[in-house]
């Protein structure tokens, strides 16, 4: 009944090889296998948003997915957002404007927002709010996280900006 | 003595980042369910399938495979089968009677969850079920018929003049009723534990919880284990709201007996259905008023009875209902007052903490009923407010005299400023027929108990310690040990601020490590709006005291003995103007002494008495106030509503973190919001009928107003730097202005929470107000 | 909260897929998009022995746009890709109106078209609008292909005409007629949750102005998508007027529909909403008839 698939998958732009039962949930995996504790879960089917991952660069719940379903797919966590050891400007902004508290939601409103943001690189206030409204926070009443958010969005623009402008005059 | 100015402050008083910012947006923070420890097993609880009863067998399905499978009994108990909380009247693991459905039976642990899953299934039960009381509705409906039918848990009174015949005196006398409903915390991060039984018969409790020392001791008789072998760590906690501050005592014992059983690591996060069903939940209430007042708009009179459905055990019903009654009448000037605090036992899981801790279910009665009053005088809310509001020098209910740091009735003049209370009061619609949609705004106003209720503080005494220790890089670091916990409201980062202002230095040079009872005195349970008031003062005059020491060992051994002081992260010798930096001097001393270690400990002042038989005196040493204005929208054809805009003007003393102070008003205030009109819990079969999140709803990012939100600073001028708790204030407000509003609005009164469309829907149906 | 053991199978072609859950039948579970399967076995209310993933069905997922015809959508499309698509708005303007109701960006990223139809819960969006649309679906086994109307494919509380060995292949939405006009609106207690009352309506108005070919489908409003064919009937040949829509309104919500209650609200409160909601929806759907026709007008 419960033999095992091979799976080859791409974590954080690391390629992953794993064997793993069918019904193992593509959070469980990440957090019990790869030990990518970031992803947390906080009510297993789909409402609170904290395991929410990226899968082929969509935000989907990770509790809502099989392990099995990420062969030969592209999967990253919040531990993927960083890079060369430098926060993603999310981040930084979420640590600046307070946008969190206990900390549990962060990892799922980051994992929403990141791909929001690529989308809407200049967007207001109601935009956001409504871009997050499938992500529970019970702390931060969410303004902090909406004032981070915009203000990321300013400071990804501008850093857009700088290398449009320092190409152009290259 | 008299706190500093604001201005006198270095460190206190900048909004800036949380300590632990970094590690939460990286996911490198520790939550429970995060520790990896090597040969755990998982535990499970098996449950009363009924909610009242007592039970004849327990056996197990012989036809189950139990080989790697560890049962816990009561007859595996070490010590007593008790929860050593108040009232000392709930079993770790029931063996005669059961009190509510889902009480423990058995534990189990097996090396994984599902294997520890279905033996837990694999139990037979035979139970005689009894007649279970469930609801609120019911407990109230035996009460007006004969209390002495209901299991009694607590019961406290407040008598101050003579009400019985001053209601008499009264020009108007109003009865009316009040209840509120279940509220589930639902932090994001469920309850999680792991008990890892160490070589040494040290029994190490790691994990999800507000309060490390209620764990030690109240299982140290279960286990029948000295304090000093159990050793109880915070782990990394998302979100807490009180629903952590007693319940974390009971996973904590299932891990621990079981891993005394099994001799290995224990583990158990709940999953959220679990959660739900059994754990704390905020008390439902009744809060029943007889109020008379006279045409003018003076209070005569305040008779109240305030019930809370405790569930099964007793555990900390008793405190919350203490706050409730403090504050079923507070706010106001009145000569007499008699209240009858009561809590009494239903076949539910255990009521328990939540943040506001009893207040928010009084004042949702109170400030419903000052609006009832005010219109029964022919006044508008503001102005019978502004009346009747305490001042400086005025008494409470209790008879406490307030000296100072009394916020009132600024943060009420403030908000009706600029709400424009008055001007929109007049635009209020009123159940005006043929509208689309209806306007209406609504006030509250508040005080909140700052800390403990009644002679609590002088009896914990909380004790602080400052460690001047070296780092793993070799530089000094100043280490904040209590064991007040950080679980999202900023105290990691508040307590390293006030250590810093208090030293001299810079943020930097301070940090907070997560607690852990064999490191941290005990400052106390992070509970009551305490910890910035009461912990956060210990620990600011422990910075002084080590700043003392640190500058006469300066001056000694490198000033020529000149009169030396830190300030601004240099010693500064007075005659010379040389200097070194903070690091350098510190590291000096670590070089010559060792570790340092400041202890410290809080003392209430003197002039603050209380009586805790009689409840008379100074219920607590300060209080926080609020004001909260709610505007509301009606669809007259759907009665859907929404809340339009908040405004509130808080006084919480002096603001440590600005920026993190309006984030504790900000999540309060959408907390309460959805206390007022989202949650609900009714009860089916004995069960909580919303047990999940997809039923048990909560606020959004889109279900919030637009918010207005000011502080006012009336610093305490017992202890510096003067906080007074921000915590729990911006839970209580909210839902009786939304009620004010949606009666201005609509025309009807709700006077049962949650406030729902449906709720409303009956009610206009009922007067006939709807436009269909 | 995980899931009971199950053997997983991941075809690569519609017929494979077909051949396995001939063999396996009722003990097998279709995986589409999961996020209200996930859940259920989550839960345990779901134990299947066998779970067939169709996420590799490329084939099944696709947007076409056939002139004459209609619109014609692969089963395995994802809520993302309706809602982001040109043919949707163009062609199934309620459809592209009705898919942001559905829960949020993480689960509309995954979640199907065929997913949605085949577990035919009450509460969901796109039972209600296809219905409205006056779609079919076709149907089809390792043996056997079947068309169904949708009003024909729900007979209640997730329960389907659907045979066990069946797969929701592709879904078909006719073109609207001159004059087609629509509304669609629902409620719940918090934006992206499970509907509390949702009502698609769909006529034609007249070049003079009177309603024809009314139709009035209920999300929530039974255990299946309901329709209130006699509310509806009492628009046609008539000029929508106010009076009208609240007659159709009051009839539909108190006669023709059967809310049931439940933990979210009463089956009181919801039929006062099915009474405001049809009244809005009616009103939408005259203002863009209304508007159709002078642009038809304008244009000729």
């Amino acid at each position: 009944m419960s033999e095992l698939h091979t799976i080859q998958t791409n974590i954080n732009g690391k390629p992953v090889e794993a064997s793993v039962p069918g019904r193992l949930l593509l959070s469980d995996f990440i957090r019990e296998e790869l030990r990518l504790t970031g992803t947390h879960v906080g009510c297993e089917h789909g409402v609170c948003g904290a395991c929410t991952i990226l899968y082929d660069g969509l935000p989907s719940r990770s509790c809502l997915m099989l392990a099995v379903q990420a062969d030969g797919h592209e999967i990253v966590t919040v531990e993927g957002l960083a890079s060369n050891g430098e926060l993603h400007p999310l981040q930084e902004a979420f640590k600046a404007k307070h946008g969190l508290q206990c900390g549990y939601c962060t990892p799922g409103f980051l994992m929403t927002l990141v791909p929001f943001l690529a989308e809407h690189p200049d967007p207001d206030e109601a935009t956001v709010r409504d871009a997050i409204s499938g992500n529970l926070c019970r702390c931060t009443g969410y303004q902090s996280i909406v004032d981070a958010t915009l203000l990321a969005a300013r400071q990804m623009r501008e850093k857009a900006g700088a290398v449009d402008g320092s190409e152009a005059t290259s | 003595m008299t706190v500093q100015e604001r201005g006198a402050y270095r460190v206190i008083g900048q909004g800036i980042p949380r300590l632990d910012a970094a590690d939460k947006v990286s996911g490198k923070a520790e939550y429970a369910d995060d520790f990896h420890v090597p040969d755990t097993w998982y535990g499970a609880v098996v449950r009363a399938p009924v909610a009242c009863g007592k039970l004849k067998s327990l056996s197990r399905d012989p036809a189950f495979d139990w080989s790697q499978v560890a049962v816990v009994t009561p007859e595996d108990i070490p010590g007593n089968n008790i929860v050593d909380m108040m009232g000392r009247d709930m079993p770790f693991i029931a063996h005669d009677e059961i009190q509510y459905l889902g009480e423990p039976l058995a534990l189990v642990a097996a090396p994984s969850l599902h294997v520890a899953k279905q033996a837990a299934a694999h139990f037979k039960v035979d139970v005689e079920e009894r007649p279970a009381l469930l609801t609120l509705q019911e407990m109230v409906a035996v009460y007006k018929e004969d209390p002495a039918k209901l299991h009694k848990l607590s019961g406290q009174t407040i008598r101050k003049g003579d009400a019985a015949s001053a209601l008499k005196d009264a020009d108007i006398v109003l009865e009316r009723e009040y209840t509120a409903g279940h509220q589930e915390q639902l932090y994001i991060e469920p309850q999680g534990m792991v008990a890892i039984p160490e070589r040494d018969g040290t029994m190490f409790i790691h994990g999800s919880m507000q309060c490390p020392y209620y764990i030690n001791p109240e299982l140290c008789e279960t286990l029948d284990i000295p304090p000093e072998k159990l050793r109880v760590k915070q782990s990394a906690v998302g979100g807490a709201f009180g629903g952590k501050e007693e319940f974390p005592t009971l996973i904590a014992g299932y891990c621990a007996l079981l891993a005394l059983k099994t001799k290995r690591p224990i583990k158990m996060i709940y999953d959220r259905n679990q959660d739900i069903l059994y754990s704390t939940k905020r008390h439902p209430s009744w809060s029943h008023y007889r109020v008379g007042v006279m045409k003018d708009g003076t209070i005569r009179a305040i008779e109240c009875d305030f019930v809370l459905d405790g569930g099964a055990y007793t555990t900390l019903s008793p405190v919350v209902m203490y706050r409730g009654i403090l504050h079923a009448a507070m706010g106001y000037r009145c000569e007499n007052v008699s209240i009858d605090g009561h809590v009494y036992r239903t076949n539910t899981f255990p009521n328990g903490a939540f943040r506001g801790f009893g207040a928010p279910q009084a004042l949702w009665a109170w400030e419903s009923l000052i609006d009832e009053l005010a219109a029964a005088c022919g006044m508008t809310p503001d102005a019978f407010r502004l009346k009747n509001c305490l001042h400086e020098g005025d008494v409470t209910p209790t008879g406490g005299l307030l000296r100072d740091s009394v916020g009132s009735p600024e943060v009420l003049e403030k908000t009706l400023e600029r709400c424009q209370f008055a001007e929109k009061w007049q635009q209020c619609s009123r159940g005006k027929s043929g509208e689309r949609l209806w306007y209406g705004i609504g006030l509250s106003f508040f005080a909140h108990g700052s800390g403990f209720t009644g002679d609590g503080e002088a009896r914990m005494k909380s004790k602080v310690a400052l460690d001047l220790e070296t780092r793993a890089d070799g530089t000094p670091i100043v280490n904040v040990r209590v064991s007040s916990t950080e679980m999202g409201q900023g105290t990691g980062t508040i307590l390293p601020q006030v250590a810093a202002d208090a030293l001299g230095i810079d943020v930097t040079h301070v940090d907070y490590p997560m607690p852990d009872t064999f490191k941290v005195p005990d400052s106390g349970p992070t509970v009551a709006s305490r910890t910035a008031m009461v912990v956060g003062s210990t620990i600011y005059s422990a910075g002084q005291k080590m700043k003392a020491d640190l500058e006469s060992f300066v001056s000694e051994t490198l000033f020529d003995g000149q009169p030396t002081e830190l300030v601004e992260n240099q010693f500064r010798a007075e005659y010379d103007n040389r200097s070194i930096p903070f690091v350098e001097g510190a590291a000096a001393y670590l070089a010559s002494h060792g570790p340092f270690r400041v202890y410290d400990q809080f003392k209430l002042p003197d002039y603050v008495k209380w009586d805790q038989e009689n409840f008379v005196g100074d219920a607590y040493p300060a209080y926080a106030w609020g004001c909260n204005v709610a505007e509301v929208e009606v669809d007259t054809l759907t009665c859907e509503f929404r809340v339009t805009k908040v405004t509130a003007f808080f006084d919480i003393g002096r603001i440590l973190n600005p920026v993190l102070a309006m984030g504790q008003v900000q999540g309060g205030l959408i907390q309460a919001l959805g206390y007022a009109m989202m949650e609900k819990l009714a009860i089916k079969a004995g069960k909580y009928d919303a047990d999940r999140m997809q039923t048990y709803v909560i606020p959004t990012s889109v279900d919030g107003p637009e918010m207005d939100l000011h502080f006012v600073e009336y610093p305490w001028d017992h202890c510096q730097p003067g906080a007074k708790g921000v915590g729990e204030a911006p839970m209580d407000g909210l839902a009786p202005a939304i009620a004010n509003a949606l009666e201005a609005a609509s025309g009807v009164r709700l006077r049962d929470l949650p406030l729902t469309p449906e709720r409303l829907f009956e009610e206009l149906s009922r007067s006939q107000r709807l436009t269909a | 909260m995980k899931p009971a053991p199950f053997e997983y199978m991941a075809p690569e072609s519609v017929d494979a897929a077909l051949q396995l859950k001939a063999r396996h039948g009722a003990g097998a579970q279709w995986l589409a998009g999961g996020q209200s399967l996930i859940p259920s076995l989550n839960f345990r209310c779901l134990k299947p022995d066998y779970v067939i993933d169709l996420n590799g069905l490329r084939e099944l997922s696709y947007i076409r746009f056939e002139s004459g015809q209609g619109v014609r959508l692969g089963g395995m499309t994802r809520y993302h890709e309706l809602e982001h698509s040109d043919v949707i708005r163009q062609h199934a303007p309620m459809m592209h109106d009705a898919i942001p109701y559905i829960a949020h960006d993480a689960i509309r990223s995954r979640g199907t078209l065929g997913g949605s139809l085949a577990y035919a819960d009450p509460a969901a969006e796109l039972p209600t609008v296809t219905t409205a649309l006056r779609a079919r679906y076709l149907l089809r086994s390792e043996s056997s292909e079947r068309w169904v109307q949708a009003e024909d494919f729900f007979v209640g509380m997730f329960q389907t005409v659907m045979q066990p060995d069946e797969l929701l292949i592709e879904v078909e939405i006719p073109l609207p007629k001159a004059g087609a006009a629509w509304g669609f609106i629902e409620r719940s207690r918090r934006h992206g949750d499970r509907v509390l009352m949702g009502v698609a309506a769909t006529l034609t108005l007249q070049p003079d102005g009177t309603c024809a070919d009314a139709r009035l489908v209920y999300q929530n409003g039974a255990p299946a998508p309901r329709l209130a064919p006699q509310a509806a009937a009492s628009l046609n040949g008539k000029a929508l007027t106010d009076e009208h829509i609240v007659a159709a309104a009051k009839q539909a919500a108190y006669e023709e529909i059967d809310p049931e209650s439940d933990v979210h609200a009463s089956s009181a409160f919801r039929r006062q909403l099915a009474f405001e909601l049809t009244q809005r929806a009616l009103r939408d759907a005259r203002e863009r008839g209304t508007a159709a026709i002078s642009e038809e007008g304008a244009g000729a």
